[in-house]
């Protein structure tokens, strides 16, 4: 049964209380403008009934029989308005790919909003290698998401499309994006439970079990080279000598201007063991802001990346 | 604060029907009193039954309603929402707070409102006994000119009550309220101490706090009132009753539920003077700064602490909205840790409380029905009106039970053959309603709810004013007799010669004829000016509401202008001599143009 909240108007004057109890699941809130409380997003209630509690002329009365309050908070906090960044970053339709990939490159981002269009780091490559100059050339209508999914649902039409960021919608405009990298984070900040079947960061989990076979290539592969490997493989990143080069890289010498028969410049990661536990990778990729680190396993290079990892796991699906 | 728990939705609604259980039995028990009393020929009786049975009634008649036509479990059916209006600076430049200086300071002791409602207190037990126990007679002209009692009551306080619109605020009775305070005593265990709130502290239930009760409590009331015509001034030992009831009333509700749940949703007074009090000079308490009490957790204003009571009305000074409901108790302003709280005086036309963004339709619909009763006050003195009223009483056979309900009457000088008609009240009380609902209905642009509370919001000031029009002869007609009584409150034996007492020889040599119950000649004028003064306050209100409403402004304008020159018209015509003798006479309605100056405003 979903929780119910009823909020005697006649009584309340907008206190704040209630909007302060409801810190975790923010469903409650103050409309400022009637001085009344309101429940903004009922789906992300947990019933706890924090609210009833804090008010100080008993206007709530929350109906939470049957509830399983721990449960419901676990997929309020694994909705995708809680982990997407908020932060938006939009370019002009007239920009040139450069430009676009030095504003990526400055971010520290993968993809820019055109309006309701999306570039990303693949569609600049594409543009790049195609011999495209314009933005408008190869951005694309943006397949969204509503800010109250879960983040297993954000993966699923993530893996299907084979896209890595979705822009949140809430109501009619657009909030947030929600990257893989966020999907990730969410993974570390959502405290795991044995009962609900979550696969992921468990403590006896090793680097191994996500790590890739990846092309391996020599150091001095030029752009052009890696950039085909890549596209023919269909995976973001490999690895060049010792290090990792992925798409992030080849938009950096997009935005620096290099050409396309340049070498590449690979990045030297830290590379991890096939037995180190899964989630120090993770606590690393998250702190290092990398989607891609390398694993040696056998005296063999393997990779292992946020995309693999996010989407074997199990994750917390909607009641 | 004790709290009803709810577990699922059937204790929810548990707790609706066993209130409605107990109201049920209530109101039979109150019925089946009335009936015996009238057995009986107990005329004390038979009135306090048929007040308790009439409130049970409007209790019960309002929670049915709302369980037939309401679905959801909650009163968000009261809530409107308007649109946005950028708050402007809206207290007075001159004067802009109440609480400076040796006002701040007296507020400040734990004593201050015991020691504002004492004397009130005092006055209204003394009137409680010596209207049961003075001089009962009435003067040919059925009214009661010499007992304390009676005429303290509707000669002073009751107009005085309206007035107090425009000369402070409407809640500034709540704040000295007798009744209310000795109940707030007894919830408390003392009259200013802190301590442990006894009774049940029982929560309204949700689904019914709404202030309707109280409109429609003041609708009855008055009907009860005019049918023993005791606010004539008349029969004292009638007023007792009236005054005993309240109190026991609120004394045994505020054992059952929180704090002062009568004086919010019951009390019969609650609702007009909620409205006054939107439109009047005096603000209520209110906080300073805003952004303080949004970072404030303690909510002392509203909880309470070590040493005070948090606010005993619900209506917490943080919002505008809550605003009507502050009954100046004042627990709020001591309780505040952080002196943030303060008591405003309004800028002229003092309407900012009115236009708020979050409107209530049950206050929209209390406006219209008070505004019926009003009418009917009015109407009531036109001969028309008692043609029509006797001859639906024989029509229908009202003259017999209402001589069951009043046996022994008749030796005071008290005659009734049935007014006012039960019929013909309620259709007077329902034509603002179904005005105000037919232009509602006309409107396209704004959806019904909206439309309905924004107009009859608009008409606030015209109820204000008319009431007060209405009730000015008896203030300046006979308020001055109460001097006589100041010495000899039982007032016996002085009936004799009203007009050789000295105050009463002050009254007549002004002009005014207590003994006919009209007033001076020139209260006509006084009661035009009042209600002109009203629609002066409609139309500005208007102007406002349309620009946040978004409704034409014509709507507000026909509405206050159309009642405003009605009550102006009738208040012409209640007031005229009615002498065959003068020109323009008619039977219907007296003489319907005549020369002010031989006005004789009916009290």
């Amino acid at each position: 049964m979903e929780p119910m909240v009823f909020i005697d108007v006649d009584r309340c004057v907008g206190c704040f209380m209630c909007e302060r109890a409801c810190a975790l699941a923010r469903a409650i809130e103050i409309n400022v403008n009637f001085k009344l409380a309101e429940l903004v997003r009922p789906e992300d209630c947990t019933g706890c009934g924090a609210c009833e509690r804090a008010c100080p002329y008993s206007c709530i009365s929350v109906i939470n029989h049957g509830v399983n309050i721990s449960e419901r908070a676990k997929v309020t906090l694994s909705r995708v308005r809680r982990n997407m960044s908020r932060r938006l970053v939009t370019i002009d339709d007239d920009a040139t790919l450069r430009e676009a990939s030095k504003v990526m490159e400055m971010e520290g981002i993968g993809s820019l909003m055109i309006g309701s269009h999306i570039i990303t780091e693949t569609d600049v490559l594409n543009g790049w290698f195609s011999g495209k100059t314009l933005v408008k050339e190869v951005s694309k209508e943006a397949i969204t998401i509503e800010g109250k999914s879960t983040v297993d649902e954000a993966l699923q039409v993530m893996n299907e499309m084979n896209i890595g960021h979705l822009p949140v919608i809430e109501g009619n405009s657009i909030v947030g994006m929600f990257s893989i990298r966020d999907a990730l984070r969410s993974m570390s900040v959502t405290s795991i439970n044995e009962g609900l079947k979550v696969r992921s960061a468990r403590k006896e989990e090793k680097a191994r079990v996500h790590a890739m076979e990846v092309p391996l290539l020599s150091t001095g592969s030029t752009y052009g080279e890696v950039y085909d490997v890549l596209k023919m493989k269909g995976i973001k990143a490999t690895i060049v000598g010792d290090g990792v080069v992925s798409i992030r890289d080849i938009t950096k010498g997009v935005a620096e201007g290099k050409s396309q028969n340049d070498q590449v410049e690979p990045r030297t990661i830290k590379h991890f063991r096939g037995e180190d536990p899964l989630h120090a990778v993770i606590g690393y990729m998250m702190q290092h802001n990398v989607r891609h680190v390398p694993v040696i396993e056998n005296d063999k290079l393997l990779l292992l990346s946020i995309r693999e990892i996010t989407s074997r796991t199990v994750w917390i699906h909607a009641i | 604060m004790e709290k009803v728990e709810y577990k699922s939705l059937n204790r929810l609604k548990n707790h609706q029907r066993k209130f409605n259980f107990f109201t049920v039995i209530f109101t039979i028990v109150a019925g089946l009193f009335t009936w015996i009393s009238t057995l009986l020929s107990n005329v004390l009786m038979i009135e306090s039954g048929m007040l308790v049975f009439t409130t049970a009634l409007t209790i019960l008649g309002v929670n049915l309603t709302l369980d037939l036509t309401v679905k959801s479990n909650t009163n968000s059916w009261i809530y409107v929402q308007s649109s946005l209006r950028t708050v402007s600076k809206e207290t007075c430049e001159h004067k802009p707070s109440m609480l400076q200086g040796r006002l701040a300071k007296f507020f400040k002791k734990k004593w201050a409102h015991f020691l504002i409602i004492f004397p009130s207190f005092v006055v209204f037990y003394i009137v409680m006994v010596v209207g049961i126990i003075g001089y009962q007679g009435l003067d040919p002209a059925g009214i009661s000119l010499v007992n304390f009692a009676s005429d303290i009551s509707w000669f002073l306080w009751f107009p005085l009550l309206w007035a107090l619109t425009w000369i402070a605020n409407g809640r500034t009775w709540c704040q000295t309220c007798p009744f209310s305070g000795q109940a707030e005593w007894l919830h408390r265990g003392h009259p200013w101490k802190k301590g442990r709130k006894i009774g049940l502290n029982l929560r309204w239930p949700m689904k019914y706090s709404t202030i309707l009760y109280s409109a429609i409590g003041f609708s009855i009331l008055t009907w009860v009132e005019e049918f023993y015509n005791i606010g004539g001034p008349g029969v004292p030992e009638l007023t007792s009753v009236v005054l005993i009831y309240i109190a026991t009333l609120e004394l045994f509700v505020t054992l059952i539920f929180q704090d002062r749940t009568f004086c919010r949703t019951m009390c019969p007074l609650s609702a007009p003077l909620a409205l006054t009090t939107m439109i009047s000079p005096l603000g209520t308490f209110r906080v300073k700064d805003q952004e303080k009490c949004k970072t404030c957790t303690t909510k002392e204003c509203m909880k309470g602490n070590q040493e005070n009571y948090g606010c005993p009305w619900f209506a917490s000074p943080g919002s505008r909205e809550t605003a009507p409901m502050c009954g100046l108790a004042s627990d709020c302003y001591k309780a505040c840790p952080h002196d943030n709280i303060d008591w405003n005086v309004k800028k002229f036309p003092w309407l900012g409380d009115l236009n708020v963004g979050r409107k209530r339709f049950d206050l929209g619909l209390s406006v219209l029905i008070l505004l019926g009763v009003v009418l009917f006050q009015f109407v009531n003195a036109i001969p028309a009106y008692t043609i029509i009223d006797q001859w639906l009483n024989h029509f229908t056979g009202w003259t017999y039970f209402s001589k069951a309900f009043t046996p022994g009457l008749s030796k005071y000088g008290y005659s009734n053959d049935g007014y006012p008609n039960p019929v013909d009240y309620t259709f007077i009380n329902a034509i603002p309603v179904m005005i105000v609902y037919a232009i509602s209905r006309m409107q396209k642009k704004v959806p019904f709810k909206l439309a309905f509370t924004s107009l009859s919001y608009s008409l606030v000031p015209i109820f204000a004013s008319t009431i007060l029009a209405r009730n000015l002869p008896k203030l300046l007609g006979g308020a001055l007799l109460i001097m006589n009584e100041i010495s000899n409150p039982a007032g016996t034996g002085v009936n004799r010669g009203i007009y050789s007492t000295f105050w009463g020889g002050v009254l007549h040599s002004l002009g005014s004829d207590p003994v006919n119950a009209t007033a001076e000649w020139w209260v006509l004028p006084l009661m035009e000016l009042v209600i002109v003064f009203g629609v002066f306050l409609g139309m500005r209100a208007s102007r406002g509401l349309s620009d946040t409403d978004g409704l034409d402004k014509r709507a507000y304008y026909s509405l206050v202008l159309g009642f405003g020159i009605t009550f102006m018209v009738i208040t012409y015509w209640m007031s005229s001599p009615a002498s065959p003798n003068l020109p323009f006479y008619n039977p219907l309605i007296g003489n319907v143009l005549y020369n002010p100056l031989q006005a004789q405003p009916p009290f």
